[in-house]
């Protein structure tokens, strides 16, 4: 057992009904004091994995513990905050009301939670709506008691299913404040959200779920790095004639390059470069290990290393090449995002019951564990 | 415990939401207003002023005519129909709303076990009637002893004997809520159930009386027997011949005839038993609504104060036929009627609640353990 470990997740299965296969054996670590964010497209498993670490749903088969206990320790919850998506709070009861309430539920003794409701309601910005019915409530506001609910325990781990949804841009900054406070006070978030950009700018790691497998997992940085490249672009009077004097500069950097028939991107996926069909792509190898692209007045390298450019650019301006332009192109969240739940078959994206191939195809790109 | 509380003052909270709630609290307090409309005197009843003349009303006992509105007007009627119905609706809605998503998650994933949780959401759904039946008896109370001048204590019994008769509705009503996640489902249903249950009582109760009566049929007919064997010996006796073989004649084929009626009245009784039987082995089984309410009647009214015996049915049972009372009744459905009713009163208590209670336990248990097993 991993002391530093909020989370560490083994072999988490769940199969609804001995037929649906919801998670398929999930490994997930989250270390203390970071803020995790899970993504995956609809019907990834996202929420049945938060429901099994929350004790909502009984898993198949889970080895692994949340705050060093086994998961479905009851007890351990008292440490844990919880946010359900699509959350309803009695319509009865007031804002001030729920969090007592539900610290009361979570064991937090009547004078601390009337104090720490309090505060919370001032912190999530509800301090003026406490004694109205949560009836009365609109969707963000909602979302801020559920927030403030979540929190009333002061949890070493809060767990948060969409937290943004329905907030306003002014709550969801407000949020995200709240959530980096949480992390400088060393609790534990973890966040499953559909709302990438959100998630890059707060998430210390991420796990990409795709139907009830980790397909990535790692830091935003390490994951988006490791599809790093740089993009330059020459300035070339007639691409078509200058190929020749292109693809030979290349062969003199040592790549073998080779025509490749250009196929359009899958779906969603963003091109490094604008493709054209117009002009013929070359791949090649270059001798570190590099892949190489060429197409029309456009090269591409696979590399986020500066110094294998160097003699590529000098290669370059020898030949008598003007470059226009070289930019290092990095992978947003949502390109990684996208690149993992496109099937690289069909280049269609993974949907639930999209096929018997997908623990195949899932299983065959060997998840991308980055974990230093 | 704090959990327990929490959820304790979650469901009054609740209770004090709902306009269903606070309806049938007018609504109870209607009732026992209209109490303090009823009084008696020598002549009959007065109702709201207006004097409704009531032959040997001097014989009734104030105090025993006050127990009776409250049983009856009280009791039988508001209680244990109109107010369990509305309870039913206010209440029923409890789990199923507890079940959708978004409300149990929030439940189950702090640091609570499903089943202490299923189980004081269950007795917390009780606290409906608890409250209402606990202000209709207390207010009952007051009203009876103003109007009636008599303190009848035996009012808050009321209490435990109605909360353990919902008890029994409640926990179906509970486990096809879970079962469907359905409210409307679940009223319906329990409310079928209860009107099974009702149907069997009162069948049940049928086939008694028809034993009894049967019994008095059979006492009748063997004292015809007696009278005709008499008249046979006494035509034996008979000097002249044709006289006595036509006498001794017709008395034998009387006799024929009466152990006939005999032989068909004891099939009429084995019948009886046979269908009481299976249908009391089926009340066995269910819980006893209707008898667990009597008990008010046991502890409250003497039996012989609601049900005495009557003479006149008494002296009509030697008669060889029974008397017409109007109605197409006769005075042997009176009495059979009254012995039913006695029998069924002096039922064990242990066997009217103990297996009632075994039958919640047995739906509380399923319903907890579906409520525990399954994935939200």
């Amino acid at each position: 057992m991993n002391s530093d470990l909020a989370i560490d997740l083994k072999h988490v299965a769940k199969t609804y009904r001995g037929r649906v296969h919801a998670l398929q054996g999930i490994q997930m670590h989250v270390r203390r004091g970071e803020i995790f964010g899970l993504l995956g497209p609809n019907g990834a498993g996202k929420s049945t994995l938060v429901k099994i670490m929350m004790t909502v749903v009984r898993p198949t088969r889970a080895e692994g513990t949340v705050l060093g206990r086994e998961i479905g320790h009851k007890p351990t919850l008292a440490r844990v905050g919880y946010l359900p998506e699509n959350h309803r709070f009695p319509r009865y009861l007031t804002g001030r009301q729920t969090l007592e309430f539900f610290g009361a539920m979570a064991n937090v003794d009547r004078k601390t939670a009337k104090r720490r409701a309090s505060e919370l309601l001032e912190t999530v910005g509800m301090l003026n709506w406490a004694n109205k019915k949560v009836g009365a409530y609109s969707k963000g506001m909602l979302q801020r008691v559920g927030l403030a609910q979540a929190m009333i325990n002061d949890p070493d781990l809060i767990v948060l299913d969409e937290p943004t949804d329905g907030v306003d841009p002014v709550g969801r900054r407000e949020i995200r404040d709240v959530l980096l406070r949480m992390r400088e006070r060393g609790k534990t978030v973890f966040l499953n959200s559909h709302l990438l950009s959100e998630l890059e700018m707060i998430c210390d790691r991420v796990a990409i779920l795709v139907k009830g497998h980790v397909a990535r997992q790692g830091t935003v940085e390490e994951l988006t790095r490791a599809q790093q490249q740089y993009e330059i672009e020459l300035v070339l009077s007639d691409p078509i004639a200058s190929r020749p004097q292109v693809l030979n500069v290349l062969g003199q950097l040592g790549a073998a390059m080779e025509e490749k028939q250009t196929t359009p991107l899958p779906p969603g996926a963003r091109a490094p470069f604008a493709p054209t069909p117009i002009f013929a792509l070359d791949c090649g190898t270059l001798p570190g290990g590099a892949w190489v692209e060429s197409q029309g007045p456009w090269i591409r390298i696979g590399t986020c290393d500066p110094e294998i450019m160097q003699p590529i650019l000098d290669r370059l301006r020898a030949a008598g090449l003007s470059i226009r332009r070289l930019t290092p192109v990095r992978q947003t969240l949502e390109d990684l995002f996208m690149q993992a739940v496109i099937d690289p078959a069909s280049g269609q994206p993974l949907l639930p019951g999209s096929g018997p191939a997908m623990a195949n195809t899932v299983a065959a790109q060997t998840p991308k564990v980055v974990f230093p | 415990m704090r959990q327990t509380v929490a959820l304790i003052v979650d469901a009054y909270r609740e209770l004090n939401y709902k306009k269903l709630f606070w309806i049938t609290l007018i609504l109870s307090a209607v009732v026992v207003l209209s109490f303090l409309g009823v009084n008696i005197n020598d002549h009959g009843l007065i109702i709201f002023g207006k004097a409704w003349p009531v032959p040997h009303m001097a014989m009734l006992d104030r105090a025993v005519f006050y127990r009776l509105l409250f049983l009856v007007l009280g009791v039988d009627i508001w209680l244990t129909w109109a107010a369990t119905i509305l309870a039913l609706v206010s209440t029923a809605g409890i789990f199923p709303d507890l079940l959708t998503g978004g409300s149990i998650d929030l439940y189950l994933s702090k640091p609570i076990s499903r089943l202490r949780f299923f189980l004081s959401k269950y007795f917390t759904g009780l606290l409906f009637v608890g409250l209402q039946v606990g202000a209709f008896s207390a207010a009952s109370f007051i009203v009876l002893a103003i109007r009636g001048q008599v303190w009848i204590w035996g009012v808050f019994l009321a209490i435990p004997i109605v909360l353990v008769f919902y008890s029994y509705l409640y926990c179906v009503c509970v486990l096809l809520g879970v079962l469907t996640r359905s409210t409307l489902t679940a009223i319906l249903l329990t409310i079928l159930l209860w009107l099974v249950i009702t149907g069997v009582h009162a069948v049940e109760m049928k086939t008694l009386s028809a034993q009894f009566k049967d019994g008095y049929v059979r006492e009748r007919i063997e004292r015809r027997i007696e009278n005709e064997e008499r008249n046979l010996i006494a035509a034996q006796k008979t000097y002249a011949q044709t006289l006595r073989e036509s006498r001794v004649s017709f008395s034998q084929k009387k006799i024929e005839t009466f152990r006939q009626d005999l032989r068909e009245n004891a099939a009429d009784i084995a019948d009886d038993r046979k269908w009481h039987g299976r249908l009391f082995l089926a009340k066995t089984l269910l819980p006893k609504t209707s008898e667990t309410v009597a008990l008010m009647q046991r502890w409250l009214a003497s039996t012989s104060a609601i049900h005495g015996s009557n003479p006149e049915y008494e002296r009509a049972l030697t008669e060889d036929e029974p008397r017409q009372i109007g109605f197409g009744r006769n005075t042997d459905d009176e009495r059979a009627e009254e012995a039913t009713k006695k029998q069924v009163l002096d039922r064990p208590i242990s066997w009217v609640v103990g297996t009632s209670l075994l039958f919640e336990i047995a739906i509380v248990s399923l319903a907890a353990w579906i409520f525990c097993r399954r994935d939200y």
